[in-house]
């Protein structure tokens, strides 16, 4: 037991000076080979992502087109890429929107009294207690039926970015208010209002900069979140609309042309989602163990 | 731990607390579901504005009749006693009641969420406590890399994948003699797809009725499970280690209990408990892979009605099945919490 105890000990504190956490290590590079091959495709890429190629029709992965070509004879890889730009866009997009809202309610529900506290809880309740992908879909067919042409631009990418940052405060907002309801009796905070200083800034400059530990491995594993909501929207045909790639839209393809066998339409652009998604969560654990004292590595 | 704690009193007046608070929240949904239906332009009578055959004044007094001169409040109040008496409307497209259209489909999702449940949790609870028992031993690792895996696949993708190898790839002889023993990889000269890749049941007598139908169910179920696995065991194997290094665990070890009869009544039992409360906070996530299950493996339940309604923007229908899903869920964390209560005598009702 004791020599447990010990190891424990020694494991926890060697993490802080700096241990490589191996599973974040690996999901950071992964996440940074397909940020790379994402922002780099237009330089390298021999195929163009839209135009059809008729002869080189559905050709099974090879060397020239390692996953593939579609029914237009484009190449798969290429397509993916493009699609992860505007995937990965929308994941950050919502995050930083979702982060912004989350603070800022989050803030309010903390310090405004009972009567904003209550009502900001009970609205994340509300979104909470229903099915994301429903709330999500029916936002959408709203969205749609207003007819706006700024957000249909791009496929509706702006749209998208709005409705599912307007579903991503939630966690973040529950973060920052637990934190701020015990931070604001700090005698910091008592210190920092008795010398005249005002509310906002006290916020800013004094309380935020404590909690934003929680804030950001919420946000991380946040961005794996939006990811994984965009590509289930779009694939349903509720979110971006091609001719805009995203791995989401591209998968519908994918799925019409499983049962005459082209597996690999289906397989490449699910496993970008998958491996985006697992090295995010792989980073935002790394993250947690790291900017957590309190943490054991161990804990589920 | 008063004896005041768990007397039959405090536990009614816990659960009525807790039943008034489940009501505003569900008013509130439905408040902003209303309002939801209301900001889309046009309203209920959008896809009677463009038709020629309609006067205007027979739009006038189609909107009188339907009460939509009347302010929005006024609307609202009326809208929430005609659902509160079961009157929910009509579906746009099919015309008929919305509450008969949700009532064919409500048990055949139940039925696939069920079935999931179960069998996420006779393979979540076994593999957490059995990943947490043996901490950092290699059995351990796989299973919690194994959930690692789980959480980060896309629902969707899964479903695809399964489609592929056992409808697109796999195939048994239809030819009886042969029987199901064999299994053929891509297609053979009298073969059919291993499973079925969506649908019920086919139709046919009573009994091939139940084998059909369990063939149809497996995998909607295999999807919705293998998705929700990692969840249950990470926080399974999370609590599980926990109680471990309670001190009452300390002392039993002490004693020299054997590890076996240490493990069963002390640790598994107090470990279970917070499941209870994940199981229903989780409901909404299982709710929306039902969804996409539904949708993929073309399962006539709730969610593909949810969808083709959005599709062809059936407003009634789709309030109909978002207040339905908030009340069962809602209703299914006042269950669970009540049975906390009933359960772990730590709990205080105040």
């Amino acid at each position: 037991m004791s020599v447990q105890v010990a190891g424990h000990i020694q494991a926890t504190q060697s993490r802080h000076v700096g241990t490589v956490h191996g599973p974040a290590v690996a999901g950071a590079t992964v996440l940074a080979l397909i940020v790379i091959g994402c922002t780099t495709v237009s330089w390298w890429s021999p195929y163009h992502s839209e135009k059809s190629n008729l002869p080189e029709r559905y050709l099974a992965p090879s060397w020239h087109h390692p996953m593939g070509t579609d029914g237009l004879g484009r190449d798969l890889l290429t397509r993916v890429l493009y699609g992860g730009r505007i995937s990965l866009t929308v994941g950050l997009l919502t995050t930083a929107l979702g982060v912004a809202l989350g603070v800022s309610l989050g803030s309010l529900a903390g310090l405004q009294g009972e009567w904003a506290d209550n009502l900001i809880m009970r609205v994340a309740d509300v979104f909470l207690a229903l099915p994301r992908i429903i709330v999500l879909i029916l936002m959408a067919v709203v969205l749609r039926q207003m007819d706006l042409p700024l957000l249909q631009q791009g496929g509706g990418v702006i749209g998208i970015v709005m409705i599912l940052g307007l579903l991503s405060w939630m966690g973040v907002a529950r973060q920052v208010r637990s934190q701020l309801l015990v931070l604001k009796e700090g005698d910091f905070a008592l210190a920092a209002r008795a010398v005249g200083v005002a509310p906002i800034a006290v916020l800013w400059h004094h309380l935020l900069p404590n909690a934003w530990t929680p804030v950001i491995v919420a946000a991380t594993l946040r961005i794996a979140g939006a990811v994984m909501a965009e590509s289930g929207l779009s694939f349903l045909g509720f979110g971006v609309q091609p001719p805009t790639p995203t791995w989401g839209n591209i998968l519908t393809n994918g799925q019409d042309e499983l049962l005459k066998g082209h597996f690999w339409l289906a397989l490449f652009p699910g496993l970008m989602i998958f491996l985006t998604v697992i090295a995010i969560n792989f980073l935002g654990d790394g993250l947690r163990d790291a900017l957590d004292p309190r943490r054991s590595p161990s804990g589920g | 731990m008063g004896p005041e704690l768990n007397t039959a009193g405090t536990v009614h007046a816990y659960v009525i607390r807790r039943l008034l608070q489940a009501l505003p929240l569900l008013l509130l949904i439905s408040l902003l579901t209303f309002l939801l239906a209301e900001a889309t332009p046009g309203g209920p009578l959008a896809a009677y504005a463009e038709d020629p055959d309609l006067a205007p004044e027979d739009l006038a007094r189609l909107e009188a009749q339907l009460g939509l001169a009347e302010p929005m409040w006024q609307r609202y109040g009326h809208w929430l006693s005609r659902m509160a008496h079961g009157d929910w409307g009509y579906s746009l497209v099919t015309h008929r009641p919305v509450v008969q259209e949700i009532g064919e489909r409500l048990p055949r999702t139940l039925l696939l969420m069920g079935l999931s449940l179960v069998l996420t949790l006779a393979l979540a609870l076994p593999l957490g406590i059995l990943a947490a028992v043996r901490q950092y031993s290699l059995s351990d690792h796989l299973i919690t890399l194994g959930a690692f895996v789980g959480q980060a696949v896309p629902v969707f993708w899964l479903g695809l994948l399964l489609i592929t190898v056992f409808n697109v790839w796999l195939h048994h002889p239809v030819s009886p003699s042969l029987g199901f023993a064999w299994v053929h990889l891509w297609n053979c000269a009298d073969c059919a797809p291993l499973l079925p890749g969506g649908g019920m049941a086919p139709f046919g007598g009573v009994g091939v009725q139940l084998g059909a139908r369990l063939r149809h169910l497996l995998l909607p179920v295999a999807m919705l499970t293998l998705v929700s696995v990692g969840t249950y065991l990470r926080f399974m194997r999370g609590q599980m280690l926990e109680v471990l290094h309670m001190d009452y665990m300390r002392t039993a070890r002490a004693k020299g209990l054997p590890k076996r009869s240490m493990l069963a009544p002390h640790a598994v039992k107090n470990a279970l408990l917070p499941v209870v409360t994940v199981l229903a906070l989780d409901l909404p996530g299982i709710f929306g892979g039902a969804l996409f299950t539904e949708i993929l493996f073309s399962w006539p339940g709730m969610g593909r009605l949810f969808y083709r309604s959005a599709q062809r923007v059936d407003f009634p229908l789709l309030m109909g099945i978002v207040l339905v899903n908030a009340a069962l869920i809602v209703f299914c964390n006042l269950v669970a919490d009540i049975l906390y209560a009933y359960l772990d005598p730590r709990v205080r009702y105040n």
